[in-house]
């Protein structure tokens, strides 16, 4: 039922998309109107990742339309409808993507103002947008789902510019405060009650307060290299929901409610090398997550209060190469680590160690099997251009490990394999 | 006689060598790109750097602080050599850059015009306008030609 009603939302939106494209023909000649629309199709052998895998699943598509126009030389205003379906997270459901008015003073100072797409490394803006890189994925080592939402975009304000230093290249600059997209309708409420699974958490409520993202790109005076870095402070992210039941560690300890309050701050480092029609690509990434718990017991109110320090580390190297107008593929090596202090998974507690759990260090994510203490993939991906506004892809990623934070169910993560792979395929339209 | 067949292939030699440096001079000529601007465009030169950020959307205003409106070509020869030589970057990296900026909110998609003559109409009718075309298109005297250098400190910023 749920699926047909997804199903429906989809083909409503891909009707609307088609009519708005329809009357493009008669719009004012002034408003750019683009969009793009994607369909595709994730198998695992083992493991549902992202969507419920292991028996294929074409839960995993997106769609976009968007409109802009030049109100002046220096003021210009645009909007961005978006849809997506990825397993338990998007439903094709339709929201802003992004709208915001644009004021470029100089070429070395512009405003926005609106809801605005957050910079995040090389890739975080353009994650969603299959027409913009070889793979299908962004390499879920610096891009993880669990963070999507709260990395797409701020409701806020920004400043950017463009500066040319001669013979020292160029730099872009861009400093974003505002709101990040979290509420416990998007996906980062399955992610954190994914890494909240050994206390069976049920997200009730999901709010952020006011956060920073800074992003600057250095194009060098050495031809095609281009370095970038970001450094970002997403202010107490706060989730509430109840815990307990099913005779887990909650339920162990009685508790019955849980709230969290995060702080987050992180950095993404990248360095791309473009040489004719080769594209050498690293990134690095650290998150921190500074949490404070506070949970509730049945029969000894206030219950305790722990806080807890969470570094998530995950670097890529890539190389794409296009051969031909048609063809591409792009090799990509990455691994992504949880706790960076815990890169081999024994310093976690076993899950059935309660004791040790409450006579160390307190709250940390319970590990089921050590391998969800990292995730190494190499992927390899093909893509073809079969005209200006259709391509498809091909792409198959092999994994060692499960360190990753996703929606998708996997029950009590019993059953989860070291080694699995990932095969993917997706076709898109954009114009 | 070992003179004449000498002479012949010296001839030969010369003949081809010639034909070479021809198609050279020919080929150069074809293949070079041709920028114009509106004649109320405050610059008479820029360097290839200059014109790369120009059409990558990198720079948006010339240097009275009047827009930059500039204009593609869809006429696949020129482009692609322009694309190559001056944008450094593939076709494909060229188009990926703009829709990069487009489904971000940070740019739209360059104006195309199918043939060259539209664009010198677009550059002349437009203040601040600019646009490439094949050095073979006759050019009137309603548009300012600008020279365009290799070396960073040689253009007008």
């Amino acid at each position: 039922m749920a699926l047909q009603k997804r199903t429906l939302n989809f083909l409503l939106t891909a009707a609307a998309i088609i009519f708005l494209c329809a009357c493009t023909a008669y719009a004012d000649d002034k408003v750019d109107i683009h969009g793009f629309i994607s369909q595709g199709y994730l198998k695992t052998d083992h493991n549902n990742y992202m969507a419920e895998t292991k028996d294929g699943s074409f839960q995993f598509n997106e769609l976009g339309l968007n409109f802009a126009t030049d109100l002046s030389d220096k003021l210009r205003i645009g909007l961005q409808f978006f849809a997506r379906d990825l397993g338990e997270d998007g439903n094709d459901d339709l929201v802003l993507d992004w709208a915001f008015a644009d004021y470029k003073w100089r070429d070395f100072l512009g405003f926005r103002v609106g809801r605005i797409k957050t910079p995040f490394g090389y890739y975080n803006a353009i994650r969603d947008f299959d027409m913009l890189r070889t793979s299908i994925f962004a390499p879920q080592s610096v891009y993880p789902e669990m963070l999507r939402d709260a990395f797409s975009f701020m409701k806020g304000v920004s400043f950017y510019g463009y500066v040319s230093m001669g013979t020292w290249g160029s730099i872009s600059y861009n400093y974003l405060a505002g709101l990040p997209n979290v509420s416990k309708d998007t996906g980062y409420r399955g992610a954190t009650e994914d890494f909240w699974l050994f206390y069976n958490l049920q997200v009730k409520e999901m709010t952020v307060d006011l956060s920073h993202a800074f992003d600057c790109q250095w194009e060098t005076p050495l031809p095609g290299v281009l370095i970038g870095g970001t450094f970002y402070v997403i202010n107490n992210l706060y989730a509430e929901g109840t815990v307990g039941g099913d005779g887990g560690y909650a339920d162990y300890k009685k508790l019955t409610y849980f709230k969290k309050f995060n702080d987050m701050t992180g950095y993404a480092l990248f360095l791309r090398y473009t040489m004719g029609s080769a594209i050498f690509s690293n990134e690095f990434w650290e998150n921190k997550t500074e949490t404070i718990i506070d949970a509730v017991r049945t029969y000894d109110d206030p219950g305790f209060l722990k806080a807890v320090d969470l570094t998530n580390q995950g670097w890529y190297v890539s190389l794409s190469y296009r051969f031909n107008e048609i063809f591409e593929a792009e090799y990509c090596y990455s691994e992504f680590f949880p706790d960076k202090t815990n890169k081999n998974g024994k310093g976690f507690y076993p899950a059935n160690d309660l004791g040790e759990v409450l006579g160390l260090n307190g709250v940390k994510k319970q590990l089921i099997n050590e391998f969800e203490a990292w995730k190494k993939t190499s992927t390899f991906s093909f893509r073809f251009d079969i005209n200006e506004f259709w391509l498809f892809k091909l792409e198959t990623a092999y994994n060692d490990g499960f360190g990753d934070y996703t929606s998708a169910d996997n029950g009590d993560h019993k059953n989860l394999k070291r080694y699995w792979w990932l095969y993917a395929a997706k076709v898109t339209y954009n114009f | 006689m070992v003179f004449q067949i000498t002479l012949t292939r010296i001839c030969h030699l010369a003949a081809v060598t010639m034909s070479a440096f021809i198609l050279t001079v020919f080929s150069a000529y074809a293949d070079d790109i041709v920028f114009v601007a509106n004649k109320n465009v405050c610059v008479d030169s820029l360097t290839k750097d200059e014109v790369r950020k120009i059409f990558l959307g990198k720079i948006s205003m010339w240097p009275d602080n009047s827009p930059i409106r500039f204009v593609i070509v869809q006429q696949v020869d020129t482009h692609k050599r322009f694309v190559e030589k001056y944008a450094n970057k593939t076709e494909e990296q060229f188009w990926a850059w703009w829709k990069r900026k487009l489904f971000t909110g940070s740019g739209t998609v360059p104006i195309r015009f199918v043939s060259e003559a539209d664009v010198l109409i677009y550059v002349a009718n437009t203040p601040g306008g600019i646009g490439y075309i094949s050095s073979n298109v006759k050019i009137g005297d309603n548009v300012k030609v600008l020279h365009v250098s290799d070396n960073e400190g040689k253009g007008t910023k």
